[in-house]
């Protein structure tokens, strides 16, 4: 299936010393900005990296590749939602999941949601949050909508622990029925 | 004058050597499918994401970011920019009109992210900037090297082959792959966890990541853990070694790739598995895939005939000096 050999015209961007000294220059400043945008923390990249941040924002290729660094968190978080209807009845609203297989493509997006929107910086999205819950319930019949923190840490290794979920709830919306726009609000937590 | 001359062509070398387009090839078909896949993913939750008074307020949009959605407000924007990102990612994937498919593709997948930051993670980043160098390929390439199929040319006599040409994407792409191990690795070596083996056992056990069953006793217990924890920051910091060494390059394809099915078979880390597969085919050469296929035969032959030899032969993954091009 695969041959060497066969040499095609490659192009003037490769043929020529012109084309040959572009790209060159944009290699050698595409690694010049690689290995500084990610130097670690450091006097070296607090004085290199301000120079490249704008132009490197802008091309959408600012990257950091701190994944579990430098310690996973150790707490698994959930957002959930405490409904109560006008007639009285209650109900706890969960963000949408997805199975494990193409489902976990959707799915991990709503988790990340959760895992951010809890945050105390990310306290201005908890209204529309709720607003935009109330509205999946197409009958207007919503009273009020607590959004709820769960929280549970994850067991140390070897030690045989069973942890619990724990819940703080973050703000609460009240609804008069069918008139979601002139929700009241208060924050809790 | 001699050492200039000589970083010169070494230089020349390194970015500018024709070689074999099946790597690039399938690096443009594995981008726009995973991209295909990205943005069909999103259509369940496109309009609670994208659309006016649904979930997200208006983004404010600093200066630098030039999504198209910072300019045009209108739902009917959105759902352009998606048109845009499908159809983009499927002709990439096909190979047609890669020249301007290629920076449509980059550029609406930026501005769908730029909406929702808030939902992205390092994957999305990853697609994003493979897109982006992939893009500048494509532009500055003829569009001939861009629209090959998965199998090369096929000659009038039914045989097939794999034209050479330009392939400084792959430099640019192996990298970037290095670095992000770097700086993963630098990062993670001034965790605790990290030091003291339980990082997997706590990453396995956060619900919001679960995907496939694992075993307890895999997350339960500390001695698994522990070497399940080294074993990922070991790799992480010896890969970028085995990679850039020619009699190595394949074990670390393996084990990296590895290493990252199982991350993602363990956990739901979105477009990861796919993202870093694309950047390892970068470091692959012409005759790995048939050295692959055939290592499960040769580690039986070496087993098999080991009492016979007086040396075992070699990993099969060490291909004959001979076979390898410089990385």
């Amino acid at each position: 299936m695969e041959e060497l050999g066969y040499t095609d015209d490659p192009g003037w961007f490769v043929d020529t010393r012109l084309g040959r000294v572009i790209l060159s220059l944009l290699a050698a400043g595409a690694v010049y900005f690689l290995v500084v945008w990610n130097l670690p923390d450091s006097e070296l990249r607090d004085q290199l990296r301000p120079g490249l941040a704008t132009p490197i924002r802008t091309a959408g290729i600012a990257q950091d590749w701190g994944v579990f660094a430098p310690n996973p968190v150790s707490t698994s978080y959930r957002v959930v939602a405490d409904i109560e209807f006008a007639d009285g009845s209650s109900e706890r609203y969960e963000f949408p999941g997805g199975d494990p297989w193409i489902g976990a493509y959707r799915e991990f997006r709503w988790r990340k949601y959760q895992s951010r929107v809890r945050r105390d910086e990310n306290r201005p999205r908890w209204k529309p949050t709720t607003d935009w819950i109330e509205a999946q319930y197409a009958d207007g019949s919503v009273e009020t909508i607590s959004l709820v923190m769960r929280s549970k840490p994850v067991p140390e290794p070897g030690k045989n622990e069973v942890t619990e979920w724990e819940e703080e709830e973050l703000f609460v919306a009240r609804y008069e029925p069918d008139e979601s726009d002139d929700a009241d609000t208060e924050a809790s937590g | 004058m001699k050492p200039l001359r000589l970083l010169s062509a070494a230089w020349s070398r390194f970015w500018f050597s024709p070689r074999s387009l099946i790597h690039i090839t399938w690096i443009r078909i594995l981008l726009g499918a995973t991209a295909l896949l990205w943005g069909l993913a999103l259509i369940p939750d496109f309009r609670t994401f994208f659309f006016d008074g649904e979930l997200f307020t208006r983004p404010r949009y600093s200066s630098t970011r030039i999504g198209a959605l910072g300019y045009l407000e209108e739902d009917w924007a959105a759902v352009a920019v998606l048109g845009v990102q499908l159809t983009s990612a499927f002709l990439v994937m096909t190979g047609r009109f890669v020249r301007l498919a290629a920076p449509l593709l980059f550029y609406s997948m930026l501005s769908l992210q730029q909406d929702i930051t808030i939902l992205m993670n390092a994957s999305d980043n990853l697609l994003r900037i493979w897109a982006f160098y992939f893009a500048v390929f494509a532009v500055l390439t003829p569009s001939r090297y861009l629209s090959l199929g998965p199998r090369g040319i096929k000659r009038a006599d039914g045989t097939r082959r794999w034209p050479v040409g330009p392939a400084w994407l792959l430099r640019i792409m192996q990298i970037q792959l290095t670095i992000i191990y770097l700086d993963t690795a630098i990062e993670k070596s001034m965790g605790s966890r990290w030091h003291n083996g339980t990082a997997a056992s706590i990453a396995l056990g956060l619900e919001e990541f679960q995907r496939f069953y694992v075993p307890d006793f895999v997350r339960e217990n500390v001695i698994v853990g522990n070497i399940g924890t080294w074993l990922a920051i070991g790799l992480e910091v010896t890969l970028p070694l085995l990679l850039w060494n020619k009699r190595t390059r394949l074990l670390g394809v393996v084990l990296g790739v590895g290493m990252h099915f199982a991350f993602d078979y363990a956990m739901r880390l979105g477009y990861f598995f796919p993202g870093m597969l694309i950047g390892y085919i970068a470091f692959m050469r012409p005759g790995d895939w048939q050295r692959l296929k055939e290592l499960p035969g040769s580690l039986f032959r070496s087993v098999r005939d080991r009492p016979t030899e007086p040396e075992p032969a070699p990993l099969a993954l060490a291909a004959p000096e001979s076979d390898l091009t410089a990385v």
